[in-house]
């Protein structure tokens, strides 16, 4: 039954870049690299089997979500979602009160946040659980105010990052290239062959690089928010920039 | 791949052009076989059975079934989920270890109620991919691209059903927000077919188009199907797309059991009976409406081994008919009418929400007919209406009066509108649809 010699790519999605957002091209083999490196990044928030996860996304940002949910899959770990807008608020604080062992909510952004502000929900009950929340730049900010400790959870172009318990950078999924400036501009390319060809994106944000290895043992890049940081709001500010 | 080859006009044709007698055997077995499953798994079938005296020993066949097993609807799911704190509203079959996936339902009546759901690759419940029939009908085929529009929060069952064609997706979000991109990726890729542009998709397409100097009818050159669903496609948007050159193809729930769509003889949606058993009831009581009548949708899931529901009265009152379609297929065909529980009472005049789109989509201020029927009760001396405005050079009070005027005309009855910016409409539902009743 399978037709993957016919089909031509496992699927074209979109991702932000600070040139706007951009189509990305994934083929069956770019997908199997990425549930790869998807399986660290949920080892990453001990989620195990028989546990939950909630993705707050968009469905343009399949390419990015699909693998973490195949790797998911993979390790008998249960996917749920919601999206990441305001409206949509409600069905996150819901979902995070019914999910069984969910043990992650990843992906909370700004506009989840201004949601639950609107239907006056107090966002540190929301996520008062024992569930590892890993937001967005923007997101991950805010919540500390909310007393919510958060990881920083990143997608730079089609990279995704997501903080150990070190809680000192994002660490950046393996098969992904990146250059820094002294703006704090981040370049991103595969660093193997994949459908997207020798594309380079420009990551949205500012970014500072952290040059020291982690104390978690990974070797993977690891970046933190520059704008985050400048407002002094984040945990990660005490990390020197590489 | 099709069983049948890329020349074939169906994808699975053994099931597909199932003789009835031969379908309804099929049907038996599975029926009987799923009453079993659940009733062992499913505390809510216990309690809903026991009450009524019945048990799997009392159903034999589906004739056993249509007499004495008892109904279900989505208030004695949410009851059972609120009495017993059971999240899945007594329905799950499987430990909870066993699932892949906790999606839920859009919230247009209510809370969202979830869905469990078991292996990813089990596009529509069924584990064969019951939609892709569908696309294939439509006319896609390997190598094509199929655009996706959509939200998370049911699940991305895309890339199996795509895999199964052998077309690329192409994935965006739904939100009249993406319809640049839409746009621009069509001009680009060239795909096949669209899931789905929903009513304020539509909208949006049409105003987009209009603000970028494109024809929709090059625009849609390509494609050999434009899939809506969320709710009906009006009269206005209807013609205009006609216009345009587009085949439009209308999908529709059938409760949260499956799913179906209309074929290119565009003569009722078709559901795929060997996944389900469809029943039309007398809205107001349990005999099964003539072929062709007006009838209270009720299914039965037949494959569906993580949280079957049986004998689910969906609240959509629709006209199913099983005569065989042109098309060579034989499984039902239903039109959607609306759902049951929006009906208001005026005057003695029973109205269905449907039933006000000719006279709001003829006010060119509110064109894109988004309104909604403020219904405190079910019957009222007064209809009153709420209705999304787009931009104007009359004032927000000749836009009503003319509004009220044309509904009061068309339906007879005393009329009140509310206008508000359309925009503000949109934000009450979910993205593809729009409450179309409210209690205030």
């Amino acid at each position: 039954m399978s037709a993957r010699p016919t089909q031509l790519l496992w699927g074209i999605s979109e991702i932000a870049t600070l040139d706007g957002p951009q189509s990305f091209a994934m083929s069956f083999d770019d997908f199997e690299a990425d549930v790869a490196s998807a399986d660290d990044v949920l080892q990453s928030l001990g989620v195990a089997r028989g546990d939950s996860v909630l993705a707050v996304s968009t469905f343009a940002e399949s390419g990015v979500y699909a693998p973490v949910f195949e790797a998911a899959w993979r390790r008998g770990i249960i996917v749920s979602c919601a999206e990441a807008t305001a409206a949509d608020a409600y069905r996150v604080a819901l979902l995070i009160r019914v999910l069984p062992r969910l043990r992650s909510v990843v992906g909370i952004n700004d506009a989840v946040l201004d949601g639950l502000a609107a239907a006056e929900q107090d966002i540190s009950s929301v996520f008062a659980g024992e569930a590892v929340v890993a937001a967005r730049p923007s997101a991950w900010a805010r919540l500390p105010h909310a007393g919510v400790p958060a990881r920083l959870w990143v997608h730079l172009g089609p990279a995704l990052g997501v903080e150990c318990t070190e809680r000192a950078g994002a660490h950046i999924a393996s098969g992904w290239h990146i250059d820094s400036d002294a703006e704090g501009i981040l370049t991103i390319n595969a660093a193997t062959e994949r459908a997207c060809g020798v594309q380079r994106w420009r990551a949205e944000g500012r970014w500072s690089r952290v040059a020291q290895p982690c104390a978690c043992g990974r070797t993977t890049p690891r970046v933190v928010a520059r704008d985050a940081n400048d407002a002094g709001t984040t945990t990660a500010g005490a990390v020197p920039p590489g | 791949m099709s069983a049948a080859g890329a020349g074939s006009r169906y994808f699975d044709p053994a099931i597909e052009t199932m003789p009835r007698d031969t379908l309804a055997r099929l049907q038996e077995d599975r029926l009987l076989d799923t009453v079993r499953y659940a009733y062992a798994r499913s505390g809510l079938l216990r309690e809903v059975w026991g009450e009524a005296g019945v048990t799997p020993d009392d159903v034999r066949s589906i004739d056993d079934f249509r007499e004495r097993a008892p109904f279900i609807d989505k208030n004695c799911i949410r009851a059972y989920r609120d009495r017993h704190g059971d999240p899945y509203g007594g329905v799950l079959c499987v430990p909870e270890s066993e699932l892949k996936g906790i999606y839920s339902t859009s919230g247009t009546t209510g809370d969202p109620t979830l869905v469990p759901s078991g292996a990813p690759p089990e596009p529509d419940g069924g584990g064969r991919g019951l939609l892709v029939r569908s696309l294939w009908e439509i006319g896609v085929r390997p190598a094509d691209h199929i655009m996706v529009l959509l939200f998370t929060f049911r699940g991305n069952v895309w890339p199996q059903r795509a895999q199964a064609l052998g077309a690329t997706p192409v994935y965006l979000d739904h939100s009249p927000a993406a319809i640049p991109r839409f746009i621009e990726l069509s001009q680009q890729l060239h795909p096949s077919c669209v899931y789905h542009l929903s009513p304020p998709l539509l909208a949006a397409v049409e105003e987009c188009s209009r603000r970028l100097g494109i024809d929709p009818r090059d625009l849609f050159a390509g494609y050999k199907g434009v899939m809506s669903g969320g709710e009906a496609v009006g009269g206005r948007m209807r013609a205009l797309l006609d216009s345009w050159g587009v085949d439009l193809f209308t999908f529709t729930a059938v409760g949260d059991v499956s799913s179906g769509v209309d074929c290119r003889e565009h003569q009722g949606v078709h559901v795929w009976e060997d996944a389900l058993l469809l029943e039309n009831l007398d809205p107001a009581g349990t005999d099964e409406v003539d072929d062709g009548g007006i009838g209270e949708l009720t299914a039965t899931a037949l494959e569906n081994r993580v949280a079957p529901l049986i004998r689910y009265r969906c609240d959509d009152l629709a006209r199913v008919t099983r005569a065989m379609c042109g098309c060579g297929r034989t499984h039902s065909r239903i039109s959607p009418i609306g759902r049951k529980g929006d009906e208001v009472i005026v005057e003695g005049r029973t109205i269905l929400p449907r039933d006000l789109g000719p006279a709001v989509e003829s006010v060119p201020e509110t064109e894109a007919g988004f309104f909604q029927v403020i219904r405190p009760s079910r019957e009222m001396s007064v209809l009153r209406v709420r209705v999304g405005q787009r931009a104007s050079t009359r004032t927000a009070q000749r836009v009503r009066d003319d509004v009220a005027e044309r509904v009061a005309t068309l339906l007879g009855v005393p009329t009140e509108v509310e206008i508000v910016d359309v925009e503000e409409l949109l934000k009450l539902g979910p993205p593809h649809k729009i409450p179309r009743v409210t209690q205030r």
